[in-house]
């Protein structure tokens, strides 16, 4: 073979394997972008609940800025966006129900309030509200998604099919359904037969708080591990069920292949890890985490700290408080099932829906 | 009393009432299937295109192996003959379609069809101490691409012994090249279906649905030549007992996975909107809760 003819076997060469890693291309950068992407968010914690909240926001601020500035002086204002849906814009003194007609029940448009955005009853919202003050849901509506600058106000029965975001309080009167992603940046308060999936919030209250007693700090005996429990170092591992006596406390992290039941104004001060059903009974509390495969159920005025993990059905007792105003914690379970006075901190997470009771169970 | 009465109340409100999302999702429904059937016709159209043009294609190959044959060529290697791209024949048969003739020009076999011993016991030699050597320490740094080596290593050994059983290479050069020119040109066909089955339901616009179809139907197209070439200069290369490791390794599943990479990328191009909304508002800082 002759120089020329290496040559040309050298560019056929080349050119053979320019075209062979020519779809990895693509790939390649995309790789790179992630890399780089994933360095300038570590600094961000990942939260993808507030996505598209944020995304919202910036959709306001972005189209509708100008507008709801100038709806101040001239009053309200109707148009189309870029890609065809229609807005209504409300200046400071007006009313959506004035906007639409006495017999409609269906609305297709943007609303976009200066101040306060009063949805009428019964009216079914495919597009999304939004406020720069509070925001009332009137009875049996039915919602996409709202967000506020203030607080949001669902009527009773009224129902949020995507996400409500509310920046101080989200409040929910009896019936009403958040499916979806519920937000606030104080705090939410559900009544009783409220249906919620995801909750986020610095304080999340659960029907209607009873009156605070005085606090009482219960005498507690330390209580000793199972002879057949394995400890090393502060971690206990114990085969079988396990049962905390009344009134006493340990110290321990402890891994039970089992049932795990704490009687009344117990204390664990560590976490807990079951293979089985979690039950704590009236005044007991975990100074840590709760990880079951099975159900957790607390009784009466329970406290835990930590996160609350179980796979199976979470049943809160009334007064039961998980988690704390100085650390938030999160609740993730299959059905969340909670009774009146409960307080939680932070986020809730129902796999498959939860529901606040209508009354307790005693 | 009063709760089963709250209760028959909310399963009526469950059940029976017309919900307005109940009529988005039957629209939605109803759009996803129009964009179906529209992938398909669109599907049906350049598969129809691809198949009239197939001797015009197999034309242009025949032309590029012409062209790197005179300028790689010489005395020593040369055209080997043709073959036909028998399934576009059975399936115009099936069809009822005229079959288009699709000559597939085969070249570079030169080295000795006869199987070589001394060749044979050198590359079991070598194959096998490639996976002892995979078990010492400075392989070892090499990690998960130990596996592969030894995979490969093992392939090849095997394939040297069903050989040395059969007292001939297992697939000859033109099975071996007029195979992969067969797997090329059949995916070229069928290209158009599977993106109609992925590609089309996720994109309604049809200027993105055919540049994207356009860009890997036409990459297939540029690429095929280079391929047989290739597996052609490395099976005059390394003989005959190369070919099935060859085939294996870097004939139809080479095909397939830049397919897949190409799938992937025309899959995940940003629409225009985006682009806009991302590059006109600025990043937000998102807020953080401490769980």
């Amino acid at each position: 073979m002759n120089t020329l003819a290496l040559v040309w076997l050298g560019v056929l060469t080349l050119l053979s394997l320019g075209m062979l890693l020519l779809p990895f291309v693509p790939a390649c950068f995309a790789t790179r972008q992630a890399g780089s992407k994933n360095a300038d968010n570590k600094a961000h914690k990942d939260d993808d609940w507030l996505t598209p909240v944020e995304l919202m926001r910036q959709q306001i601020e972005h189209e509708f800025a100008a507008l709801l500035s100038a709806t101040r002086n001239s009053g309200s204002s109707r148009g189309s966006r870029r890609n065809g849906t229609h807005f209504i814009v409300l200046g400071p003194d007006d009313h959506l129900a004035a906007h639409l007609s006495p017999s409609s029940r269906k609305l297709d448009s943007w609303v976009i309030a200066a101040r306060h955005l009063d949805l009428p009853g019964e009216m079914q919202c495919s597009r999304p509200l939004y406020a720069q003050a509070r925001a009332t849901i009137a009875h049996d509506a039915s919602i996409r998604t709202v967000l506020s600058a203030h607080d949001v106000v669902l009527g009773t029965y009224a129902r949020v099919r995507r996400w409500a975001h509310a920046d101080r309080r989200l409040d929910a009167a009896e019936g009403a359904a958040l499916y979806g992603c519920a937000s606030a940046g104080g705090e939410i308060t559900l009544a009783r037969r409220v249906r919620f999936e995801r909750l986020l919030a610095p304080r999340i209250v659960f029907g209607k708080l009873a009156a605070p007693s005085p606090p009482v700090a219960p005498t507690r005996q330390p209580a000793t591990l199972p002879s057949h429990a394995h400890v090393l170092d502060q971690r206990c591992l114990i085969q079988g069920d396990w049962h905390l006596a009344a009134a006493t406390e340990i110290q321990a992290d402890v891994v039970v292949e089992g049932d795990v039941r704490l009687a009344s104004n117990s204390c664990l001060r560590g976490s807990l890890r079951a293979s089985g059903a979690v039950w704590l009974e009236t005044g007991a509390s975990v100074l840590g985490a709760i990880v079951a495969e099975g159900g957790v159920h607390l009784a009466a005025h329970c406290s835990i700290k930590g996160p609350l993990v179980c796979l199976g059905a979470l049943s809160l007792g009334s007064g039961s408080v998980i988690g704390s105003a100085q650390q938030a914690t999160s609740i993730s379970a299959h059905q969340i099932r909670v009774e009146a006075g409960c307080i939680t901190h932070g986020a809730v997470w129902a796999r498959r829906g939860g529901e606040v009771l209508a009354g307790s169970r005693e | 009393m009063k709760n089963i009465i709250i209760a028959t109340r909310e399963a009526w409100l469950r059940t029976f009432r017309a919900s307005p999302f109940k009529r988005e999702e039957r629209l939605r429904a109803r759009k996803v299937w129009l964009r179906f059937a529209s992938g398909l016709l669109l599907a049906a159209l350049i598969s129809s295109l691809l198949w009239f043009c197939l001797p015009s294609l197999a034309w242009l190959w025949s032309g590029q192996f012409e062209f790197w044959q005179d300028r790689i060529g010489g005395e020593h290697l040369g055209l080997l003959g043709h073959g036909y791209f028998a399934p576009a024949q059975r399936l115009a048969a099936i069809l009822g379609l005229p079959a288009p003739l699709i000559k597939l020009r085969l070249f570079f076999e030169v080295t000795p069809y006869s199987l070589n011993p001394q060749n044979w016991q050198w590359q079991v030699l070598a194959s096998l101490l490639l996976v002892a050597a995979s078990f010492l320490g400075p392989l070892r740094r090499l990690g998960p691409a130990l596996t592969w080596l030894r995979l490969i290593a093992g392939l090849h050994v095997l394939c040297l012994a069903l050989s040395w059983f059969r007292g001939a290479p297992l697939i000859r050069h033109s099975e071996h090249l007029l195979a992969l020119q067969h797997f090329n040109i059949s995916l070229l066909l069928i290209t158009p279906f599977l993106l109609a089955c992925s590609f089309y339901l996720m994109e309604s616009s049809w200027r993105r649905r055919i540049t994207g179809s356009a860009a890997i139907v036409l990459y297939q197209i540029a690429t095929l030549p280079f391929q047989v070439l290739a597996h052609s200069l490395l099976l005059h290369l390394l003989g005959p007992l190369a070919a099935p490791l060859l085939f294996l390794l870097f004939g139809p599943a080479m095909s397939v996975l830049a397919f897949a990479a190409l799938f992937g990328w025309v899959m995940s191009r940003e629409k225009p909107r985006a682009i806009r909304q991302r590059t006109d508002a600025a990043a937000p800082q998102a807020e953080q809760l401490v769980l």
